[in-house]
């Protein structure tokens, strides 16, 4: 029994372990979406969590800031990113980097992969030089080619998370691929996911034998929430007047820190344990949160006793808020809430008088009729199309391989002109100026429009949040071919003769 | 001890395998799904759910054997050594604290840490210049094939990185040098001569000072990070964020 006692007490979870769960639910809470391989759509993900968190996670209830960040430097042409700005800057100023040690799910998934028991890597000066590879990435892939590509081409490139986010392959990609419903998502996979599968698998195996490797050497959130180190609110302290400088401290951190508390702290609190005079606390401005024990003949002084039961008191009460909130947050999300879902906006479908298949957006249903007003300023009518064969894309200007595939529906178009194609824009928009933007580009041939904003045409021929979406449909209007990922000429031409 | 390692190596072997496997698994698909569709296959997909997972489930008993090995490590408390190491900055410090008059070597020591530390800034920032002009020329980012592009920035740019870490890990394994012959150097006077503590007090003046500035300063970010937040809502920012939120673009999470 004592020995049970023991082995529990030395692998009991940590107060810093059991918030990081506690973030990792609370940000992925909308557990239907695992289920139904949907992601939500709510309004909560007007708002970014603190951490690391793909926003394409089947779970997500909120936005990624790094994401967001991306995107609002691409689309800064229309309209400078305040508030993801805003929201960053206050999550440092507030938090800085005790998000990365207590409120982020990806260090929580490194910090249980390092916990495998291996030979480890341990920190040296290579790894300290090598920590400041993350704000190399911040600077090229965050910032400059975003912004580079947003104002120049008009072409929204989310570089870090197309070519590096690990969390994205692994939340976003396999997250949506691991349900048997998703299982068409399977068709779109290329070199692209092929590359990012074994950067996240090298950054996993990386992470079994260095302590947080992502963390330490490419995140750019923690290298952004870096530059608050000196001015955040919460973090650990240390008092000057009782350190001895022994570097006792220094020598506990697996991080490359120089000293406690700076831009590469991440305020795990780890180095309270080892410090000899209990000069370090983990401190929200003048409030102790946590402080060492370990000081000399602090134990048993009755007013650090009485000081430490008000805060386990206050730590108790904490808790409690923070679980009903968690439990709030699980019911209204996957009980409550509305889904938001495509699927809640189709309407009754009506058979139409050509053909007798069922009305749909599947292989072999027909497409039920619509019409869309056109930026030309004219209208497209679906059942018009009757007799041709008809490309719909479904794109955004904020999506860029939506973009990038455009010229391939005008090459289609100037190669076939007797086939129909129509682009649709989501109806929810990021560029005031969707005409302005298609004439500034050579696509000729294809008829543009804007969805409204609750999506009638979208939800007709089913779209979802995936985008960019392809659907042809044969001269009786039945539909050939429909799938989300980006399309090259050579396929698409395979399609529509396979359509006519 | 000694089988507590090959425990660890163990465990070790089989992360990289598992890993190597799961990689040459995708590598493999990928490669075959090509292959057809070079064979004029267009539309026939590279990869499948039920290729997919055939190649998972031959990697089942890898990964049993993996988790039993985990549970069987948690049940013997077989864990990670602590990762403690020496920190040669902290124990000059340590051993230099209170030292009034410094020695000549410690003097030159401390010298020559100076000269290192500048050396692999300016080396670095030399290695690092002709990445930056690489991605100050706009005509490397003209064209919107993009993986051409990132091709070319790669090969542009890592060497040069890969030269300034270089020179930086060398640079920084020589002052760690400097800094403990000079630790040697502080520990040897200290025998030979009396020391003088530090004045407490100085310091304490100092970080009070420092902390009034702090709280200024996050007062008046905090108030910039209200500002830059409704600023946001009210431009249309926010809504930008959501809209991006709800739809996946299919490239960025890696799904093609």
């Amino acid at each position: 029994m004592d020995k049970l006692k023991n082995w529990w007490r030395s692998h009991r979870p940590t107060t810093r372990r059991l918030a990081q769960v506690y973030c990792a639910l609370l940000y992925n809470a909308n557990l239907k979406g695992f289920v139904e391989g949907k992601i939500y759509t709510g309004p909560v993900k007007n708002v970014c969590v603190p951490g690391l968190n793909c926003y394409s996670c089947p779970g997500a209830v909120g936005a990624c800031p790094l994401g967001a960040l991306q995107n609002a430097a691409a689309s800064t042409g229309a309209r400078a990113g305040t508030y993801v700005l805003g929201i960053l800057m206050l999550f440092g100023i507030i938090l800085g980097r005790t998000v990365c040690g207590w409120l982020c799910p990806m260090g929580l998934i490194q910090e249980l992969l390092h916990r495998i028991p291996t030979p480890k890597i341990r920190k040296s000066r290579v790894t300290a030089v090598l920590s400041l590879l993350k704000y190399v990435i911040l600077a090229v892939f965050v910032l400059a080619l975003p912004l580079w590509y947003g104002l120049r081409h008009n072409l929204p490139l989310p570089a870090f998370c197309k070519y590096i986010c690990p969390a994205g392959t692994l939340e976003g990609a396999v997250g949506l691929l691991a349900n048997e419903k998703n299982a068409g998502l399977f068709s779109m996979l290329g070199l692209l996911f092929t590359r990012k599968w074994v950067i996240l698998l090298v950054i996993g195996l990386a992470c079994v034998f260095c302590y947080r490797s992502f963390c330490r050497f490419l995140c750019p959130l923690g290298a952004i929430y870096g530059f608050f180190c000196r001015f955040a609110l919460i973090g650990v302290r240390v008092e000057e007047e009782n350190c001895t400088r022994c570097g006792a401290c220094i020598r506990k951190c697996p991080m490359d820190v120089r000293h406690v508390g700076d831009h590469e702290c991440i305020h795990c609190g780890a180095c309270m344990d080892v410090c000899p005079t209990g000069a370090i606390s983990m401190r929200a401005g003048k409030i102790t949160l946590k402080a060492s024990e370990r000081a000399s003949g602090l134990k048993a002084d009755p007013v650090f006793e009485k000081e430490q039961e008000k805060r386990t008191r206050r730590g108790r009460c904490v808790w409690a808020v923070l679980l009903a909130v968690l439990l709030s947050a699980l019911v209204w999300f996957n009980f409550l809430a509305p889904s938001g879902t495509e699927e809640d906006r189709v309407p009754v479908p009506s058979a139409t008088e050509e053909s007798t298949a069922p009305v749909g957006h599947a292989v072999g249903e027909q497409v039920e009729d619509f019409t869309i007003p056109t930026t030309d300023g004219g209208t497209f009518h679906l059942r018009e199309t009757r007799g041709h064969v008809t490309v719909i894309n479904l794109w955004a200007t904020y999506c860029t391989p939506c973009v990038q595939e455009l010229p391939y529906f005008s090459q289609l178009a100037k190669e076939y002109p007797e086939i129909r194609i129509l682009a649709v824009h989501s109806g929810l928009v990021t560029e005031d100026d969707i005409p302005g933007y298609i004439a500034g580009r050579d696509w000729d041939g294809i008829v543009f429009a804007v969805d409204t904003e609750d999506g009638a045409v979208y939800s007709r021929v089913g779209g979802d949040a995936l985008l960019p979406r392809t659907i042809i449909l044969n001269a009786r209007g039945e539909v050939t071919y429909n799938e989300a990922g980006s399309m090259s000429y050579e396929k698409l031409e395979t399609l529509v003769k396979a359509a006519e | 001890m000694r089988k507590r390692n090959v425990f660890l190596f163990i465990q070790a072997a089989l992360c990289i395998l598992l890993c190597v496997l799961l990689s040459a698994g995708a590598v493999r698909l990928y490669a075959e799904g090509m292959t057809q569709r070079a064979a004029g296959n267009v539309e026939s997909p590279v990869f499948t759910r039920e290729a997919v997972l055939e190649k998972l489930t031959s990697l089942v008993p890898l990964f049993l054997l993996a988790l039993g090995l985990l549970a069987a490590s948690a049940v013997l408390n077989i864990r990670n050594m602590s990762p403690q190491v020496r920190d040669p900055e902290s124990e000059r410090n340590l051993a230099c604290a209170g030292i009034a008059e410094p020695s000549e070597d410690m003097k030159r020591e401390r010298e020559t840490q100076k000269k290192l530390s500048w050396l692999g800034k300016a080396g670095a920032a030399l290695c690092v210049l002709p990445a930056a002009l690489y991605l100050c020329v706009p005509s490397h980012f003209e064209s919107t094939q993009l993986e051409e592009v990132m091709g070319a920035l790669l090969l542009h740019i890592l060497p040069w990185l890969a030269a300034a870490f270089g020179l930086l890990c060398v640079t920084e394994s020589l002052r760690v040098k400097s800094m403990e012959r000079e630790t040697k150097a502080a520990v040897m006077q200290r025998r030979n001569a009396s020391s003088s503590a530090p004045r407490p007090g100085e310091e304490k003046r100092k970080n009070l000072n420092d902390e009034k500035r702090q709280r200024w300063i996050r007062g008046i970010l905090l108030l910039a990070a209200a500002a830059l937040i409704i600023h946001g809502v009210l431009n249309g920012s926010m809504r930008d964020v959501f809209i991006k939120a709800v739809h996946i673009c299919t490239e960025c999470i890696g799904l093609g």
